[in-house]
């Protein structure tokens, strides 16, 4: 279990002297990781040097325990959606996917057996025989995936697969995603719609000009960023005395009021909540709900690179 | 560079009537045709042409126009500047080319025709600005620096000359106006048929190229008579409409002069037509 | 130079009303009877790829011609040649739609004028529009150098020039980063907080959440539902527990207390509890060795307004 599917020491990508990524240092683990940062903070570097398609500059890259660089046997090993729309324009869907079939050693009637079937797993069966020239963006997307998901890789890489698909077919990719998940397989997915990173996954890695600035659960890097308070929403029916007694808590900074109850903005979270928990418990006040509001990954990308609030 | 936000602008003033937004942004467009680069090389390249005849006379006074009548002098100035029509025809179809035909075709692959039609403007307003502006345009290139030089060449000459400027001017306007309005439709044609940019600048550039030797072939080989030969008109017909303004042809050669005359016009309005045709019917904007 | 005085757009009149749009392309049915009213605000127009939307839009723009019905504008019934009524709409297509050999400056400023606006004003106008959008000193430079987010920008900015009442964007998001995003859905807040109306064609279903009034949605040219955001946004009948710690004790004393749950990744999705039972939860926490991090009420939203739609029938298309 413990063993990492990405690690990187010091990798370093530079493009002539403008730099694509600076001294990485990374273990990503099983699991679902999203993949953050502004355009050109150095995501696609990262992924391109983890499917092979670049090689670093400096430093080391391991992919499940190989080098990516020029290893054909580690490719098959991983399913890659990368972002552009340039597809093979003249082939039908069907073919597209026949030939990754064909390249793996399958007869001809295989390859189209297993063409179907992940044509049918991203429901496009009624534009299988037509050719990719004539698909939209969405349909694009899943073909892409279809492509992707084929053959059961081990590690997953998808970037911005959501781009240009609506909101149906978002809802389906990403069912798609968390049943590949179910079954074992590692995902690592870039996007600019946190949002949908938020639904997919708790853990995020977040790049910006080049370097790592945080990794790890979106919760617990907001509750560790502390230039910033936590701000934890209580609704309750007795706002007088529950605000004077979270005063009381050394964690609590102040207390303000919030149309449906109350707003504390809380230092070092991770001692101020046992603490709430036994209030509650305790003495027993009337407290409905109780949750953190600047909690979204939106405002922790914003707190991030910005320093601010979105 | 950070910018100050301002707040929004809400708008009370008056709007332009119909007439005037078409007129000011043809205008626009003109200039912004004209401001390109390889306009003014193209200007400048022609300019500098069409100074040797003005040169000329400047260092000569003339003397060759000395013994010659009122009508002789005037036809032979005319015949100075309409041997000058071919490389202005030349040049025009370059820059037609270049910059007009690419207008149209570029709007559309770019997108840029969705947001010009969601102005209050319709697509008939729409082919006229494509029309005026590439005309004014062309126009502009090859037929206001002839004429300037042919005023200024007659301006030049010393008093005892005589010759019938009116005569001139209205016979050199004429011819330039119908290769304007041929090298515009041609632009307009190729811009609105074709989806690329390129495609459209190089079918401009050939299509006359390729109508003479078409022409020619068939005229040689099936032995037709060119001038009824319809794709060799273009630059066959063009020839004789502008040889027939110098000579004031008479009999036959008279009804073949307004047969060409009548092709050259008709048949870039033929074109104009397919494009404003094709313009109308565009659905997908 | 002939002038004509604005007519503002008549009040009190709903701003788009469709009735039995219908479009073909071919044998393909783009749009098959269409109706819906939208007053005010910002409306969310919302479908799969192919629905219609697009249609839908360059016909109220007067760009198309509809097949059968009538859109109407501010009451008007609406076609290419109501020059009055387009200088109330301001569009914003989607994807690249920009001459890249033109300046941002000389773009806009070219489409006040074709909005009939006078050269001056045109020309202040475009300024103070590329202000408000936060173009800086980009804005002389041609479009070809632009990136996707200064494009976006100038693109809402030649919507605007003419101060229309009503605006179409089109995915305006499309493309952005998480920064870029916010940029624009801030210029649609402000947009909306002067009073303009808009309707935001989008794929992401959060902007539709974040700015709008009211959502449409649409499908295979018909539509599939309209409903206020404000009941979409309603609460739903459930809970969302996050704990630090493992879950497992806690989940079997939920289990021996009878409430059944869903682990939607790492929380717990558990039925409305009243106060006693948030004390009694808490003390199971407490008694599981578990902090509780966060106890709050769900709350529906458009993806859970999709996803119920696309078991009711909604084919993904």
């Amino acid at each position: 279990m413990g063993r990492s599917i990405i690690k990187t020491v010091k990798l370093s990508k530079w493009y002539g002297n403008i730099i694509g990524i600076n001294d990485i240092n990374l273990k990503i683990g099983r699991g679902m990781y999203g993949l953050l940062g502004v355009n050109g903070s150095g995501k696609s570097t990262f992924i391109k040097i983890a499917t092979g398609l670049m090689r670093q500059s400096r430093g080391d890259m391991v992919v499940l325990d190989e080098d990516p660089w020029d290893n054909p046997k580690l490719r098959l090993r991983i399913g890659y959606c990368p972002e552009g729309f340039g597809l093979y324009d003249e082939f039908t869907g069907e073919e597209f996917l026949m030939r990754k079939a064909l390249l793996r050693g399958y007869s001809l009637n295989e390859a189209r057996m297993v063409a179907k079937e992940f044509i049918k797993k991203v429901g496009l069966q009624e534009a299988a025989g037509r050719k990719i020239k004539g698909y939209s963006r969405g349909m694009r997307q899943r073909i892409k995936f279809a492509h992707a998901i084929m053959f059961e890789p081990e590690l997953l890489i998808l970037d911005e697969p959501f781009n240009g698909t609506d909101p149906f077919a978002r809802i389906h990719l990403m069912d798609l995603i968390r049943e590949m998940v179910k079954k074992g397989v590692n995902v690592l997915f870039a996007s600019h719609i946190l949002f949908e990173v938020e639904e997919l996954t708790e853990n995020v890695i977040v790049f910006h000009r080049g370097s790592l600035v945080a990794e790890g659960r979106i919760w617990e890097i907001r509750s560790l960023l502390d230039s910033v308070p936590l701000k934890i929403f209580f609704r309750t029916k007795n706002p007088h005395q529950v605000s004077s007694d979270l005063l009381n808590l050394p964690e609590v900074e102040g207390v303000f009021k919030h149309p449906e109850g109350l707003v504390a903005h809380v230092r070092k979270p991770f001692e101020f909540y046992p603490k709430l928990q036994k209030y509650v418990v305790e003495e027993k006040p009337p407290i409905e709900e109780f949750y953190p509001l600047d909690e979204s990954l939106e405002n922790l990308f914003g707190y991030l690179l910005r320093g601010v609030g979105m | 560079m950070k910018v100050e936000r301002r707040g929004y602008l809400p708008y009370k003033g008056a709007r332009m009537g119909r007439l005037s937004t078409l007129l000011t942004y043809v205008l626009f467009e003109m200039r912004s045709m004209l401001t390109k680069k390889r306009s003014i090389i193209l200007l400048v390249l022609i300019m500098f042409l069409l100074s040797f005849p003005v040169l000329s006379v400047l260092a000569g006074g003339g003397w060759q126009f000395y013994q010659m009548k009122k009508m002789e002098v005037s036809r032979a100035i005319l015949s100075t500047y309409l041997e000058f029509s071919s490389i202005l025809l030349f040049l025009g179809l370059v820059s037609s080319a270049i910059t007009v035909s690419p207008r149209v075709s570029s709007e559309m692959k770019e997108g840029t025709l969705a947001i010009i039609l969601s102005r209050p403007i319709t697509r008939d307003d729409y082919f006229v600005i494509k029309l005026s502006s590439s005309f004014a345009y062309i126009f502009t290139l090859i037929g206001l620096p002839a004429v300037l030089s042919a005023i200024l060449f007659m301006g030049a000459l010393p008093p005892s000359v005589k010759y019938d400027s009116v005569f001139i001017l209205s016979r050199l306007l004429a011819v330039l106006l119908i290769y304007s309005f041929f090298l515009t439709s041609l632009g307009l044609f190729s811009s609105t048929l074709l989806r690329s940019p390129t495609a459209a600048g190089v079918l401009t550039f050939f299509l006359p190229w390729v109508a003479d030797l078409a022409g020619a072939l068939l005229n040689t080989v099936l032995n037709l008579p060119r001038k009824y030969i319809l794709i060799a008109l273009i630059s066959g017909t063009l020839g004789t409409a502008t040889n027939g303004f110098v000579s004031s042809p008479k009999g036959a050669d008279l009804t073949l002069w307004h047969q060409a005359l009548a092709l050259s016009v008709l048949v870039p309005a033929l074109m104009v037509f397919v494009a404003y045709l094709i313009i109308k019917g565009r659905q997908e904007v | 130079m002939e002038k004509e005085i604005e007519r503002p757009p008549p009040k009190k009149v709903d701003v788009i009303e469709t009735v039995e749009l219908r479009k073909s392309y071919g044998d393909v049915e783009a749009l098959r009877g269409l109706s819906f009213k939208f007053s005010s605000g910002v409306m969310g127009l919302l479908g799969p790829n192919g629905a219609g939307k697009s249609t839908f839009i360059k016909i109220a723009m007067g760009l198309l011609k509809a097949d059968g019905g009538v859109v109407r504008i501010f009451g008007e019934e609406m076609s290419e040649d109501r020059r009055e009524i387009k200088r109330w709409i301001g569009y914003m297509p989607e994807g690249r739609c920009l001459p890249e050999a033109l300046t941002g400056v000389q773009l806009v400023y070219s489409m006040g004028i074709l909005s009939g606006l006078p050269r001056k004003e045109a020309f202040y106008r475009t300024h103070a529009v590329l202000d408000f959008v936060g173009m800086g000193e980009q804005r002389y430079r041609p479009i070809s150098s632009y990136s996707v987010g200064m494009q976006q920008r100038v693109k809402l900015a030649q919507a605007i020039v003419h101060d229309p009442m009503l605006i179409f964007l089109d995915e305006p998001t499309s493309g952005l980063d998480p920064f870029g995003r916010e940029e624009i859905l801030k210029l649609v807040q402000e947009l909306k907080r002067v009073g303009k109306s808009i309707v935001l064609s989008t794929h992401i279903l959060r902007d539709v959440e974040r700015v709008a009034d009211e959502v449409v949605v649409i499908n295979r040219g018909e539509l599939v539902a309209k409903e206020n955001m404000k009941m979409v946004m309603r609460r739903g009948g459930w809970m969302e527990v996050s704990i630090i710690g493992n879950p497992e004790k806690l989940l079997e004393k939920m289990e021996e207390r009878g409430w059944s749950y869903t682990l939607l990744g790492s929380k717990i999705k558990l039925k409305t509890l009243n106060q006693e039972e948030v004390l009694e939860f808490m003390k199971m926490a407490e008694e599981s060795g578990v902090t509780v991090r966060s106890l709050r009420s769900g709350v529906r939203d458009l993806k859970d307004l999709f996803t119920d739609l696309m078991k009711g029938g909604g084919e993904v298309a």
